[in-house]
């Protein structure tokens, strides 16, 4: 409940100059990770990097259709970039494209 | 003895590894401690930039992202930042879902520690107190340290690569330099044989000053051997001498005397005076041989055995001796110049002595100095040849002195390690002495 109270302030002050880190997607991320729905970034990093190692550029963190979805932006040692979809809950890889 | 070269290289290259060992040391831990401060000093910046960034409102944090590099928001990039105030705890984006580990007791103003960040990075973090608007906050700021442990372990590597490198050089240009600096020592070694030879008088002075007083200590001995020999050859040839006129005043004696004295006492007079003259003779013979070759030269048998030839048959003035010469053409001969003549003087004489009209010598080389010489006289039995060497004995009485030479040369073939042999010769018919002389002594 504080959290909410803390959120909803938070939220106000936002509209502000000054922007405010309160609840980005990684604090959603950590608060997902902290009640259990989602995997924890590095396991999901860990599959990446047996699908396809490179560097990683960004990562996004996406509700869709009820499903939390990782988004990986990957640079690979030839310089192209990928990005990869997993299922952020079960880490279940969802697909991987090349990006245009 | 361990040889001058492995002793000189085991300390070369047990100073060097120690030398290495220290260098690398003092390298690698202050490399890993530089870094550490340079990127320390970075994440101080951050910090105050940072701080820059907080503004209050209404005791509320507010963060001006201008101000914030972009690498704080790509996450697990290696760079993070957390902002304490109060209860609420603003982690960089970077961070994702990972918290850094802030000490509870942070009563200082400043720290720096060390801790495991997410995908097994090592950060470096650096927290702060501050007081800002009357607000009290924490900022921690870290740093992945991964890729500058990497680099440095990349240059340990380098750094021991090229370590071995110099040292296997080092050790190499040692061994160059021991090579040339002992070189003089093999050239005195050769000199040294050369001086047995004979063919030079005394060892070069141009050498190392740290080799000058051998060489010269060696020159020294060498000179003082030779005084020492002439002397003693020189002090033969005076007694010989010196006999010379007392034995003549007594074969006067006994000649004078003949008629008064008793026949028997005087017949062992004169042959015992006779039997004297003629070891004082032979003496004489070889001193005046041995005094025609100078100190050291090496016997040139091209030049050499003619004038010893000569010599001897000037000695027996009545005898015509067809010599038969059977000279090999590279010949070695490892024998000093004055011994050589007393070896073969004696020989010759001897042979001339008996020879009726023919002497063969032979010299050749095969894996020793072989000398030959036959004659065509009447020999001696092979009971008499087995006693031949030693010293005194005579094969014939009525020729005083003739053991004396053999026995002579035989001291002088022992002396160098060689053998004689003593035969009836198969072509001639006579007395064949045959010799061999090792290369070197």
């Amino acid at each position: 409940m504080k959290n909410w109270i803390k959120l909803i302030s938070i939220s106000l002050l936002m509209i502000s100059s000054a922007s405010l880190y309160a609840d980005d997607d990684h604090d959603k991320a950590r608060r997902l990770l902290e009640s259990g729905e989602i995997l924890a970034l590095e396991d999901i990093l860990k599959k990446v990097r047996e699908i396809q190692p490179g560097r990683v550029l960004e990562v996004d963190l996406e509700t869709k259709k009820g499903k939390t979805i990782y988004e990986i932006e990957l640079l690979n040692s030839e310089g192209t970039v990928f990005e990869l979809k997993f299922d952020a809950k079960t880490g279940q890889h969802l697909s991987t494209e090349k990006e245009d | 003895m361990k040889s001058i070269q492995s002793r000189l290289a085991s300390g070369l290259l047990i100073s060097l590894m120690l030398v290495f060992l220290i260098l690398w040391l003092a390298v690698s831990s202050n490399l890993q401690r530089l870094s550490e401060n340079y990127i320390a000093s970075r994440l101080e910046h951050d910090i105050e930039t940072l701080l820059t960034a907080t503004s209050f409102k209404n005791n509320t944090l507010l963060i001006n992202d201008q101000y914030i590099n972009s690498i704080y928001q790509r996450p697990f990039s290696g760079h993070y930042y957390t902002i304490q105030h109060n209860d609420n705890l603003i982690r960089s984006r970077s961070l994702w879902d990972k918290n850094l580990t802030i000490p509870k007791s942070i009563n200082n103003t400043y720290l720096k520690s060390v801790q495991q960040g997410p995908e097994k990075q090592l950060l470096l973090t650096i927290t702060s107190r501050f007081n800002k608007q009357q607000q009290d906050i924490v900022i921690s700021v870290a740093e992945d340290l991964t890729p500058i442990i990497n680099d440095i372990s990349r240059f340990k590597n380098y750094f021991t690569v090229i370590s071995i490198i110099i040292l296997v050089s080092l050790l190499l240009i040692q061994l160059v330099i021991l090579r040339t600096g002992l070189r003089p020592l093999r050239k005195i070694h050769a000199e040294l044989s050369e001086l047995e030879k004979g063919t030079i008088n005394e060892l070069s002075t141009d050498v190392p000053s740290e080799l000058e007083s051998v060489v010269n200590e060696v020159n020294h001995l060498s000179l003082a051997l030779y005084k020492r020999l002439k002397r003693s050859r020189d002090a033969l040839s005076d007694l010989s001498h010196a006999i010379k006129k007392p034995l003549t005043l007594l074969q006067n004696f006994s000649d004078y005397n003949r008629q008064q004295l008793d026949k028997n006492s005087n017949n062992f007079l004169n042959n015992q005076i006779k039997s004297i003259q003629h070891i004082t003779d032979r003496i004489l013979k070889q001193a005046r041989i041995a005094g025609s070759a100078t100190h050291h030269t090496p016997f040139d048998i091209n030049v050499d055995l003619p004038l010893l030839i000569k010599t001897i048959t000037a000695m027996y003035p009545h005898k015509h001796i067809h010599v038969n010469l059977n000279i090999a053409e590279k010949l070695d001969i490892n024998i000093d110049r004055e011994d050589m003549f007393e070896l073969l003087g004696n020989l010759l004489d001897n042979a001339w002595k008996w020879a009726d009209k023919e002497i063969t010598i032979h010299f050749s080389n095969t894996d020793k100095t072989d000398i030959i010489i036959e004659d065509d006289g009447p020999g001696a039995n092979p009971e008499s040849l087995n006693e031949l060497s030693q010293r005194g004995v005579r094969l014939d009485e009525s020729v005083n002195g003739y053991g004396f030479g053999l026995a002579i040369s035989a001291d002088i073939i022992k002396d160098y390690k060689g053998d004689i042999k003593f035969d009836r010769s198969d072509n001639l018919g006579g007395f064949k002495i045959t010799i061999q002389l090792p290369f070197t002594a």
